[in-house]
């Protein structure tokens, strides 16, 4: 068969699979601490344009857009958002995960830990809140109840550019499980949370572009079928 | 294809959670005491299709792999204990706790349950009670020939009575308090009660311990802001409209798919 429809082919698988990156990134515009992912658009037509022998889907620009999202003002106590490069560490059942999601909760241990219940890790292990004080966390992540200090919200930071795996739950993995942290110069604000840095205009407009770019590939898919066809049924005509 | 279609729904399914959550925030505006809630949500797992760091020949690997991510889902929906607006009734026994407190009350399967909503009434047998006649812990009686009740800041209670001159103190309102307030469950009719997340109950006398002082006379009205409600309604109405446009982006994809047979 035509190696061109093969070419056309794969311009819709790849168009399926920026679509399922977008309606990822869309169905998270509300989730806190959530960075949108994007596939773009050049590799793939670079490679359909100049393959001859079933081009692939390249992956070269696969990225995690890690540009901060806006801060929202929430008043509790438990809610830390980043200003700044870094992450929060916890401890998961998969090894220490970081996050930017810092709607914290209390355990019934007293522990520090996110929505599902992994711990957060300070300074010098997890944090433990006593019994009835009031929580206030400084920009340096000191965290004191009723003015004693029980522990620190470290921040930490990797080499740039990041090289994440995404375990979902708002949580990151290094892909090197070796990656050397730094400590974070983010600045640690009490009583906010950062939104999902979604930006809605950008993910609608590149929902158009694929669907286009799908319908064009279908075209040619189509059109090469003609061809094929006129081939097999028209040349012998007289 | 059929993935996107999921992971879209999943989002429009989020944004309903959210505009519930907001609908209960603005039907309470005016309930006295109430705290707003807000919807937490957290991305779900992720199909990967490239490992990052994987070798791509024996010399380079991987930089960036591909990660598809299969939607969202409600993390969490917690209260918002934020100070609710301060309002002047100048009803005897209408208090606001300005602070952390919490007036106990006692339900009627004897368990004790939490309250910011300070609309204090009296019941057949003279007992300070909620508008719902739970007695407040611990139970304190007005005598019935009492003329006038005057609540300190400490919640101490004293009556005057008719015919004597001197005030009689007739009992103390106790505050409790939690390390996490947003752990509490509410169970409705403004009650919460504690759970493993808020910790248990630490009472003591108003205003030590951070425990707030009581104003008589006021009512803590709800913390619901209209206007914030209003513009989180405005975004999850357009992000469940854009994620509805994302269904129908894969819809008109498939049926592409499905014409380029004859």
């Amino acid at each position: 068969m035509n190696a061109g429809m093969y070419a056309a082919l794969t311009g819709n698988l790849s168009a399926q699979r920026r679509l399922d990156v977008i309606s990822n990134n869309l169905a998270n515009a509300s989730t806190t601490g959530f960075k949108a992912d994007q596939i773009q658009f050049e590799s793939v037509l670079a490679n359909v344009k100049n393959s001859t022998q079933g081009p692939v889907f390249s992956n070269d620009r696969y990225s995690t857009d890690f540009s901060a999202g806006s801060l929202q003002r929430t008043d509790n106590a438990l809610d830390v958002a980043l200003e700044g490069d870094g992450f929060f560490a916890v401890s998961t059942p998969q090894g220490t995960a970081y996050t930017r999601q810092g709607n914290f909760h209390l355990a019934s241990n007293g522990r520090l830990v996110t929505a599902d219940g992994y711990e957060l890790q300070g300074g010098g292990g997890p944090i433990t809140v006593p019994a009835n004080g009031k929580v206030e966390i400084g920009p340096t992540g000191q965290v004191s109840v009723n003015g004693n200090t029980v522990g620190t919200i470290s921040a930490v930071d990797f080499a740039k550019p990041y090289a994440f795996n995404k375990l979902g739950n708002g949580l990151f993995q290094p892909a090197d499980p070796n990656a050397a942290t730094t400590a974070s110069t983010a600045g640690i604000k009490q009583g906010y949370l950062e939104t999902s840095n979604v930006k809605a205009v950008v993910e609608m407009s590149r929902l158009i572009e694929t669907s286009r770019y799908f319908e064009i590939c279908a075209k040619a898919v189509k059109t090469y079928d003609d061809l094929t066809s006129r081939a097999a049924n028209d040349l012998g005509k007289v | 294809m059929i993935r996107a279609l999921w992971t879209a729904a999943s989002g429009m399914q989020a944004q309903q959670l959210n505009i519930d959550v907001v609908a209960n925030n603005l039907a309470n505006s005016s309930t006295t005491g109430f705290k707003k809630s807000r919807a937490d949500f957290q991305d779900l797992m992720y199909q990967t299709e490239k490992t990052t760091g994987a070798p791509a020949t024996n010399t380079t690997t991987i930089p960036t792999g591909i990660q598809v991510g299969l939607g969202v889902r409600p993390g969490a929906v917690s209260k918002i204990f934020t100070t609710g607006t301060m309002v002047h009734t100048g009803n005897e026994l209408d208090m606001a706790i300005e602070g952390d407190g919490f007036l106990q009350v006692q339900q009627s399967d004897g368990t004790t349950a939490y309250t910011r909503a300070g609309s204090l009434k009296k019941d057949g047998q003279g007992r300070v009670v909620t508008s719902d006649g739970q007695p407040v812990i611990p139970e304190i009686v007005i005598p019935s020939n009492a003329t006038s009740i005057n609540i300190g800041s400490d919640g101490t209670v004293s009556v005057q009575q008719a015919g004597q001159t001197a005030s009689t103190t007739v009992g103390t309102i106790q505050l409790a308090s939690f390390t996490n307030p947003a752990g509490l469950n509410a169970i409705g009719k403004n009650l919460f009660l504690p759970t493993d997340s808020s910790g248990n109950a630490t009472t003591g006398t108003a205003g030590q311990n951070g425990l707030g002082t009581l104003e008589q006379g006021y009512i803590e009205q709800s913390n619901v802001s209209v206007m914030e409600e209003m513009v989180s309604m405005i975004v999850s109405q357009r992000a469940y409209e854009i994620n509805s446009k994302a269904i129908q982006a894969s819809d008109d994809m498939l049926q592409q798919a499905a014409a380029l047979k004859r």
